[in-house]
């Protein structure tokens, strides 16, 4: 049996406040919350990938990863998609508000065993979420790392998160950037690339040398996505990373509905490698 | 009906070797106790597991629902009288098509022993607008009474009937096994699991459990064919079927109408005539 | 088996004696009683209110630590965006349950395993630490009790606090725990056992399949055709889940109107198609075999591999309840006849 974390579980949330809203794209808003209370804000930490629980009081909760990076203290952010009962509630928060908060929950990305390592970061849509944790978790220790690649896509110029983020990744010389959309997704002004996120990796010069990838998006583009990486740029599955986004209420091992065959995707992840999933039933 | 259990096999075979059907959704006996369960006879050789005999109470219309039924290819179904009038709610309701369906119709007598309540007043032993019928024809006066119960509760006051309900709906786990058996609860999704709006609480607390069991029975108002599923298979034994007869009861004396009698009927919460509607309404 | 702490005998008439001092201490009582046909756990004043006979209780032991719904959080919503939000206290008032048949008992070993194995729940163990279970030795089995196939018998007394074995003049009881020794206080004339005694035979329920041989299957079946013949008749309701006394699926939601309302914890179900449904629309199971196949590999592989026990006790209520006429029992023989016929062919 897997180790204790050992602690008490009343499934009560921190009480949080919004204090800023970013529009993101039609249907993806950021909040950013911080505590209300001084001393919870001081003693809260977490590592990028954990997850927890949003509650908007009187619709209930939902989870999502903790967009911001560990680096960053005293807030958390996290980015939603408008998708369904609790979603919509969350756009409709105002600056102010008051939401609920409780994590952070599950396993994380293993950023220290990083240290040296070049790293490639794939994202897709909404799925840039997690992986922007981590992204700034390494920059903000950028000595630490090797090459870092970011290759980020959406379906239309409009539905790309973290706009003013991407644009100071492009502009720095320490980062490579690869932002692509969909064929069709294009605007007269866009200079990046057109095209799907693996057909685009795929023409990149990439080296799994000593590299480690970061890969989110959605189910569709994983599949297509991680042929690219071992096939083409020989990355083994043990360096490619990624989350599982299993329906969650508890968050801590109990409810019964993230599991895939023996693991609990709340405590056995969200991260998990490439090689991981390989070994579980497929009902991810 | 050792007899009608050769003539079904003899029938199933045929239906599946010549591929008129994919899969012949019959009754066999299963277990220990050779309890009458649902069979799906996919091959022509599983038809030995089919059989019929006096304890095949269950309501199999229910399993064209389903989509891992319907995913198995062209059904032949086995129904008695009863659930023939299930058939017919779902052809009219457009859940099914009468072609795309092979309907083998048992005459019956009754089942369950003892006799189930709903058998004493049936009046279709003999399903009709069947492609194959099996066994005799049965000459069986339906009793008198059929609302019997319903009129008892109707007798109460109010403040006892709120009692009675408050107790029995109180104990409802809401492991919607009443829904998940009714041939006419075929919503992909439900209302009860729609939640923008929340339109029902899902916890099993008597606000909850009041809201879920009426909005259940309102929907099968003028739907509802009697096959008494829903209450035989509660875990928790509440007489839900109840509610629905006092429903039936209200159809038929308000509207002189049965669901299910043809499949072709226009039930009388889903039709709308100019010329008979003369309310004026809101506009 | 485990060997008792103390063991001790009783004359009849113990057990009316016992609940009668209890009563006047104040201490909630609960046991099975008979209503309308149905047995289930219910607080009495009085032994005389227990149900004469019984196989085992409709709704399972489980409920009195994990309620079929709870509160677990309030709050109130006046203007201005402001909630304020509070926990609530577990309704856990000291408690003897009397009564208990040992495959509940052994469930409740699951539901501890669960519940604590990694963050302790405060709900379920605040109850946990205010119950003390008295257990009883079944003398009757129906025909779908399956726990001389899966667990001790019908004399286990693992799980228990007091395990009580009726003996021709009395009982025989065998006190298990420190809350056990604490409860035989307030029985009266209780003598220690002389090693002698014999219990009243207990029902037999001989094993019907191998576990262990079902494992085997299952580590290398997860996808074969079986899972769509077992899983066609199945209905996909939450009779057998609810009534499970190990399944432990819960659903929270919120509850609310104007004024603020709570957030409850209910039971949930694995059979459910809305269980594991993605709001976009992905479902990573998406049929009933693919929900079915879950259920019972949870119970007989999943549950195994992580906590090194079956989450499957053989109360057999699956199958009393089960509107499709569905039988594990069933299920685990023919698993058991497809792993003969494997192995024998390989």
């Amino acid at each position: 049996m897997p180790a204790s974390t050992d602690q008490a579980i009343d499934y009560l949330p921190y009480k949080m406040r919004v204090e800023k809203i970013t529009e993101e794209t039609p249907d993806v808003t950021t909040l950013k919350l911080l505590f209300d209370d001084h001393q919870q804000a001081e003693k809260f930490t977490f590592k990028a990938g954990q997850f927890g629980l949003y509650s908007v009081f009187g619709y209930g909760e939902a989870t999502f990863c903790i967009a911001s990076s560990p680096t960053r203290k005293g807030y958390i952010e996290c980015s939603v998609k408008r998708a369904g009962r609790v979603t919509q509630a969350l756009h409709s928060l105002l600056e102010g508000d008051t939401i609920g908060f409780r994590g952070p929950y599950g396993n994380c990305f293993p950023v220290d065993e990083m240290k040296g390592r070049n790293i490639l970061f794939v994202g897709g849509g909404i799925g840039l979420a997690p992986v922007r944790s981590v992204i700034w978790n390494c920059l903000d220790r950028r000595d630490e790392f090797g090459d870092i690649t970011i290759c980020y896509g959406a379906r239309t110029v409009d539905d790309l998160v973290y706009k003013e983020e991407l644009k100071e990744w492009e502009g720095r010389d320490d980062i490579n950037t690869i932002f692509t959309v969909d064929p069709g997704g294009e605007t007269p002004d866009w200079s990046g690339k057109v095209g799907f996120v693996p057909t685009v990796l795929g023409e990149a010069k990439i080296s799994s040398d000593n590299a480690v990838c970061i890969l989110c998006g959605p189910p569709i583009m994983i599949k297509f996505t991680l042929p690219v990486l071992v096939d083409t740029h020989g990355f083994a599955k043990e360096n490619v990373i990624t989350t599982l986004e299993n329906r969650m209420k508890c968050g801590v091992g109990k409810c019964g509905r993230c599991n895939v065959g023996n693991k609990y995707v709340c405590k056995d992840g969200p991260v998990f490698t490439c090689a991981e999933i390989e070994e579980m039933p497929p009902e991810y | 009906m050792q007899e009608l259990t050769a003539q079904l096999r003899e029938k199933a075979k045929e239906l599946l070797d010549a591929k008129t059907v994919d899969l012949v959704i019959g009754y066999g006996p299963t277990g220990d106790n050779g309890e009458m369960t649902a069979v799906f006879a996919r091959k022509p050789e599983d038809v030995e597991k089919l059989g019929l005999n006096g304890q095949c109470f269950r309501n199999l219309a229910v399993y064209l629902n389903k989509p891992e039924v319907r995913k198995q290819g062209k059904p032949a179904i086995v129904v008695k009288g009863c659930d023939r009038r299930a058939l017919n709610v779902l052809i009219r309701e457009r859940r099914l098509a009468r072609e795309d369906l092979h309907i083998i119709g048992v005459n019956c007598d009754g089942v369950g022993e003892p006799l189930m309540g709903k058998c004493k007043f049936c009046s279709v032993h003999n399903p009709e607008e069947c492609d194959d019928v099996l066994g005799d024809q049965i000459e069986m006066p339906a009793e008198d009474g059929q609302f019997d119960d319903v009129g008892e509760m109707e007798q109460l006051s109010g403040d006892e009937r709120w009692k009675f309900w408050s107790e029995k709906l109180g104990e409802c786990i809401r492991c919607y096994a009443c829904r998940q058996v009714c041939p006419m609860c075929y919503c992909k999704r439900c209302v009860v699991e729609k939640n923008i709006p929340q339109w029902v609480e899902t916890s099993p607390h008597l606000r909850g459990n009041l809201s879920w069991n009426v909005i259940r029975a309102f929907h099968l108002t003028g739907r509802c064919i009697g096959c008494g599923e829903c209450e035989r298979v509660c875990p928790m034994a509440i007489p839900i079927g109840l509610i629905n007869k006092k429903l039936t009861k209200l159809v038929k004396e308000e509207f002189q109408f049965a669901a299910g009698m043809t499949d072709d009927e226009k039930g009388p919460f889903s039709t709308f005539d100019l010329d008979i509607d003369t309310d004026k309404g809101i506009l | 088996m485990k060997e008792p702490e103390q063991k001790l005998v009783v004359p009849n008439g113990w057990l009316e004696a016992l609940v009668r001092k209890l009563r006047v201490q104040g201490t909630r009582v609960l046991a099975p009683v008979e209503r309308d046909g149905a047995v289930d756990f219910r607080e009495i004043n009085s032994a005389d209110e227990m149900a004469a006979n019984y196989v085992n209780t409709r709704v399972p032991l489980k409920e009195i630590l994990f309620p079929r719904t709870e509160t677990i959080l309030e709050f109130d919503q006046p203007s201005g965006g402001d909630v304020v939000f509070s926990g609530v206290e577990a309704n856990a008032a000291p408690t003897i349950v009397i009564g208990a048949r040992p495959c509940d008992l052994s469930a409740i070993g699951v539901l501890d395993t669960v519940f604590n194995w990694d963050y302790h729940d405060t709900f379920y163990g605040q109850r946990r630490a205010n119950t003390t279970f008295v257990g009883v030795a079944c003398r009757e089995a129906d025909g779908n009790c399956f726990c001389g196939s899966v667990a001790g018998g019908a004399g286990e007394n693992e799980g228990s606090d007091v395990f009580v074995r009726p003996t021709a003049d009395g009982a025989l009881l065998e006190i298990m725990t420190e809350r056990g020794k604490k409860l035989a206080q307030s029985i009266d004339d209780a003598a220690p056992a002389a090693g002698k005694e014999e219990p009243l035979p207990v029902a037999a329920t001989e094993e019907r399949f191998d576990v262990e041989k079902i494992k085997g299957w299952l580590d290398d079946h997860f996808d074969d055709d079986f899972w769509l013949d077992v899983s066609l008749k199945c209905l996909g309701c939450g009779a057998c889940s609810y009534l499970c006394p190990t399944c432990h699926c819960f659903d929270i939601v919120d509850e609310s109107d104007w004024r603020g309302g709570e957030r409850r914890r209910n039971w949930d179900c694995c059979s459910f198609a809305l269980f594991t449904l993605h709001t976009s629309g992905h479902n990573p199971r998406p049929d009933q075999q693919s929900r079915c196949r879950n259920r019972l590999m949870h119970k007989f592989k999943y549950f195994v591999e992580r906590f090194g026990r079956r989450a499957c006790v053989g109360c057999g209520r699956c199958i009393r309840v089960c509107g499709a006429g569905q039988n594990i029992v069933n299920v685990l023989i023919d698993i058991t006849r497809a792993e003969a016929a494997t192995s024998g062919s390989a």
